[in-house]
């Protein structure tokens, strides 16, 4: 029985959205179940208006889901304000280095603060432990007296990260917290978050649109496209042998360090459709190469995908996830 | 994703770097200013209240750099004690609306609801009406005395030191930082206190300094329709408006003073654009 | 001045650009852009590759003329088809606007008019160097707007800006770039906010008119991918000079400078069965805080204290190629050892 820390249980989270002049209920997410492993490092990836970052707050509380459950650790996490002690165990990291610090107060104040209204560490050994966590993420402790003004974004980002660890959580949710981040820079995040997973055994909900560099880090990773989980499988099951069609659309969009010369550069048609005006039945098949009769009619549900592996665990919401044919990809050597 | 603003590029480091010349020039002005009330006494050995008939109206000479009015005082004895008065009548009178202005500023700002609609509607009404209207008609209401002056500036002037830090409370938290100190449990006064004010206090503190040239006219033409500090203490509108019968023959009487208000002004408003543009390069 | 291009010369000549900072306060300038040399040939797209506050985007805009407050280029020459656009008046600049050289930027949000229908704008553009009647750019619009691959055009036409998504927005703008047939299209970072399956539309679509219209492009970015996609030449950018500089499939084969590598080792590799992630170590340096010698020593695994002092220019290193590294044989044989990508 593998144990969840995170569960989403037929989660719908809905705003008010206005279209001229009438306003209408949305679905950000719309009844969406998955889970994140203990111990795991799980990916939720999407593009814009897919939900994620949705659910991302939702499970820091800072949403409220419409119908359905978030269970945190067996746990029905309710709707509105939290008790501390919860909040101690799940802490997020936000994705603007730039805006997720106080920029008046040094990283020192910032981080003793935090300890100090939580009042789980006593006075006398706060100072050790900041600096004992500011190891962790890899910074000189002379920076615990700057102000994020005078660091770098790299920097400032293992400071939120110190700031997430100081209480010891046992879930970190990371929304897209190296998008905004130079690529010489994003590498040493990613492996921190890595290395974070491997010392600290705390479990990492991460989410993000660079499906690159989830490969790189997540254990399991979950697709999302207009509000709903699209696929779902480990990292190596995704990526050898992705089963819905938006996976495939998505990672033959994303453009590669050395394509081959012939190579035509390949893109979905269309446009995501609106979230207010969905289409009937799947809501990828307006963009869908294979598209037939029973997509416009029937909505698909997340089906198994038939695998050789046992206890695989791969789900794609497509009718005709195990007819595609064999992925091939853009990738013709590795 | 890549952050273009040449200004965030720079590390701030512990070098020296020129003040803005507003700020000096405003600061230099102010500087003297202060620093002749407060030396008054060493500056001038006259008495600014005593009544010497027998020298009144005398030209500037030797003995009184500035002449004397018409009840034989030092004219420039005045002007020093006259400045002593109503600096330090400002400066206090911009303490409170500065304080309780900047602070429901700010938890209207941050809460919203219903503090938030109350503020405001408290603001259109105040600000229907001219300033100096205003304070003269409470001081009149509540009778001449420096604590009136306090009372009604305070009444009138808080709303606007609301309204600017309600303003940029509403975008210091949309901030992540603060959503960061939401998520961690930390109360909302705690929030506020600390996190938001530090942060808006800047623009509240620069419309001080421009709000103490409104309080010194406020408090000068109160003196000057008789209903300002209350004598024997020297006050440059009650100078002024004593004056106005020798127009004609001794206008320093009235001029001097009017000067010396409108230098002041004019000191205090450089003060505030050069703390405005030290403040903005932070 | 005739406007015969692509007969002697490159289109577009970049000499000795050196563009200065002034920071805020006014008391001290900085050096952004050190000694750019680099050239577009007609017909060509060329990368223009760096990460923030290499100076990449000043030298883009440094070509038109649209440089902030505070930031003037101080020394070199900018030809366009010979003539130098930093000393030409201001007449001349505005001539070559629309029909000579246009640019598309990276949030079309902020540079398409909000007020105004997106087909009027680009009906603007048009007329703005043709003297053509409303009609006739209206038609010239609607089939440029089918051209970029815009859905419906004659409704989408008459939205205005924030009722499109941002990829109709991008589309939009690029026709109204091209309402006027540029020779040279700069493009600052056109793709970064967008989706990535979005991007992949507009990168296809700018492969697609830059054969077919024969413009040139100069594509600032930094993501290096993108540039394999879309530019037959590239400059790589660091600190405010170009430290390698190259046909595209060559210097992604074998780069022949540490950064170029290094950058192209951090770009994760969607298909890549590496595990490892690796970065550069260090920090970017910051405007003004550049060090001396060549500014990557700090990071580079292979500097030696010669790297230290001294200038560093670009040195041809085999046809077509250039590089301002002075190790570049270490580099290839430590890469030699770890075997190729």
């Amino acid at each position: 029985m593998t144990v969840t820390i995170l569960d989403f249980n037929d989660v719908t989270v809905s705003f008010m959205a206005r279209r001229g002049k009438t306003k209408k209920p949305i679905n950000a997410a719309d009844h969406v179940t998955f889970s994140v492993r203990k111990g795991e490092i799980f990916g939720l990836v999407g593009e814009s208006g897919s939900g994620k970052s949705t659910l991302a707050r939702l499970a820091v509380g800072l949403n409220s889901a419409a119908s359905g459950s978030v269970v945190f650790d067996g746990m029905v996490l309710a709707n509105g304000k939290r008790p501390r002690p919860l909040r101690r165990r799940i802490q997020m990291v936000f994705q603007d280095p730039f805006s997720s610090l106080d920029p008046r107060m040094t990283v020192r104040q910032q981080l003793m603060e935090v300890l100090k209204v939580h009042d789980a560490i006593p006075a006398g050994e706060r100072a050790a432990h900041c600096e004992k966590i500011f190891a962790q993420v890899e910074l000189p402790i002379s920076l615990l007296d700057a102000r994020p003004s005078q660091m770098s974004g790299g920097q400032r980002q293992r400071v939120a990260i110190a700031r997430a660890l100081l209480l010891s959580p046992e879930l970190l949710v990371a929304d897209e917290p190296v998008s905004a981040l130079d690529v010489s820079v994003q590498a040493g995040i990613v492996q921190l978050f890595a290395d974070l997973r491997s010392q600290l055994g705390v479990s990492i909900f991460f989410i993000a649109h660079d499906l690159a560099v989830v490969r790189h880090l997540c254990d399991r990773v979950a697709v999302m496209y207009m509000g709903k989980i699209v696929e779902e499988a480990t990292t190596d099951q995704l990526f050898s042998n992705p089963r819905h069609p938006y996976t495939r659309a998505l990672l033959d969009s994303i453009p590669r360090l050395l394509p081959d010369a012939h190579e035509q550069v390949v893109a979905p048609e269309g446009e995501p459709p609106s979230l207010s005006r969905l289409p009937s039945g799947c809501r990828f098949r307006s963009r869908c190469p294979n598209a037939t009769e029973k997509c416009v009619s029937e909505e698909p549900s997340l089906i198994a995908v038939t695998s050789t592996e046992a206890n695989s665990s791969h789900l794609a919401s497509c009718h005709y996830a195990n007819d595609l044919e064999v992925y091939v990809g853009r990738n013709r050597t590795s | 994703m890549t952050d273009t603003s040449i200004s965030s590029t720079v590390r701030r480091r512990r070098k020296f770097r020129r003040p803005p010349a507003t700020l000096i020039a405003g600061g230099s002005i102010v500087g003297v200013i202060v620093l002749l009330a407060i030396l008054a006494p060493l500056v001038t050995s006259y008495n600014p209240t005593t009544i010497n008939l027998l020298s009144m109206l005398q030209g500037p000479s030797a003995a009184h750099w500035l002449g004397t009015d018409q009840l034989g005082r030092d004219i420039w004895t005045r002007l020093i004690y006259g400045a002593r008065t109503d600096l330090s009548v400002a400066f206090i009178a911009v303490l409170a609306p500065f304080a309780i202005g900047t602070v429901l500023g700010a938890f209207a700002g941050y809460l919203g609801g219903w503090l938030d609609a109350l503020i405001m509607r408290l603001a259109d009404v105040v600000v229907a009406f001219p300033f100096y209207v205003l304070v003269i008609l409470l001081v009149f209401l509540l009778g001449p005395g420096t604590s009136s002056i306090y009372i009604a500036i305070t009444v009138v002037s808080w709303i606007s030191y609301a309204r600017i830090v309600r303003g940029t409370t509403l975008v210091a938290k949309n901030q992540e930082y603060i959503l960061a100190a939401q998520l961690q449990g930390f109360s909302t006064l705690r929030i506020i206190m600390r996190h938001i004010l530090p942060n808006v206090i800047s623009q509240s503190i620069v419309f001080a300094m421009s709000d103490i040239v409104n309080d010194i006219l406020a408090i000068v033409t109160l003196g000057f329709l008789g209903l300002g500090i209350p004598p024997p203490a020297p006050d440059w509108g009650e100078m002024m408006a004593s004056g106005q019968q020798f127009l004609t023959t001794h206008w320093e009487l009235t001029t001097i003073p009017g000067f010396a208000v409108v230098i002041t002004g004019l000191g205090l408003s450089l003060l505030g654009d050069g703390l405005n543009e030290l403040l903005g390069r932070n | 001045m005739t406007t015969l291009s692509s007969s002697t010369g490159p289109l577009l000549q970049v000499e000795n650009l050196c563009i200065d900072v002034t920071l805020v306060g006014g008391k001290k300038t900085v050096p952004a852009v050190r000694n750019v040399s680099f050239q577009v040939e007609a017909g060509e797209a060329v990368g223009l590759v760096g990460e923030s506050g290499s100076g990449k985007s000043l030298t883009l805009r440094t070509i038109l003329g649209i440089l902030p407050n505070g930031v003037r280029a101080t020394s070199g020459r900018v030809l366009f088809e010979g003539v130098d656009l930093l000393k030409a008046p201001k007449r001349t600049v505005n001539r070559l606007r629309g029909t000579g050289i246009t640019m598309i930027f990276q949030e079309p949000m902020t540079s398409l008019n909000p007020i105004a229908k997106v087909g009027e704008q680009i009906v603007d553009a048009a007329r703005a160097k043709h003297s053509w009647s409303k009609s006739e750019a209206g038609e010239h619009a609607l089939s440029l707007a089918r051209h970029m691959g815009i859905p419906d055009p004659e409704n989408t036409l008459s939205l205005y800006p924030h009722e499109l998504s941002g990829g109709l927005r991008q589309r939009v703008m690029i026709a109204a770039a091209l309402a006027c047939q540029p020779k040279l299209v700069l493009c600052d970072e056109p793709t970064t906010a967008l989706d990535v399956t979005i991007q992949a539309q507009i990168i296809r679509l700018l492969v697609q008119l830059k054969d077919e219209l024969g413009m040139s492009m100069l594509y600032v970015t930094h993501d290096l991918a993108v540039v394999a996609q879309l530019c037959q030449r590239l400059e790589v950018m660091y600190a405010g000079s170009i430290v390698e500089s190259g046909l595209v499939r060559d210097v992604f084969r074998q780069p022949d400078h540490p950064y170029t590598q290094g950058l192209a080792r951090a770009t994760p590799d969607v298909d890549a069965v590496v595990d490892q992630l690796t970065g550069i170590r260090g920090n970017a340096p910051t405007l003004g805080n550049w060090p001396h010698g060549c500014a990557f020593h700090p990071r580079c695994d292979y500097a030696t204290d010669e790297c230290r002092t001294g200038n560093f220019p670009l040195r041809e290193t085999s046809t077509g190629r250039a590089s301002a590294c002075i190790h570049i044989d270490r580099l290839h044989e430590s890469m030699a050892k770890e075997g190729s990508r």
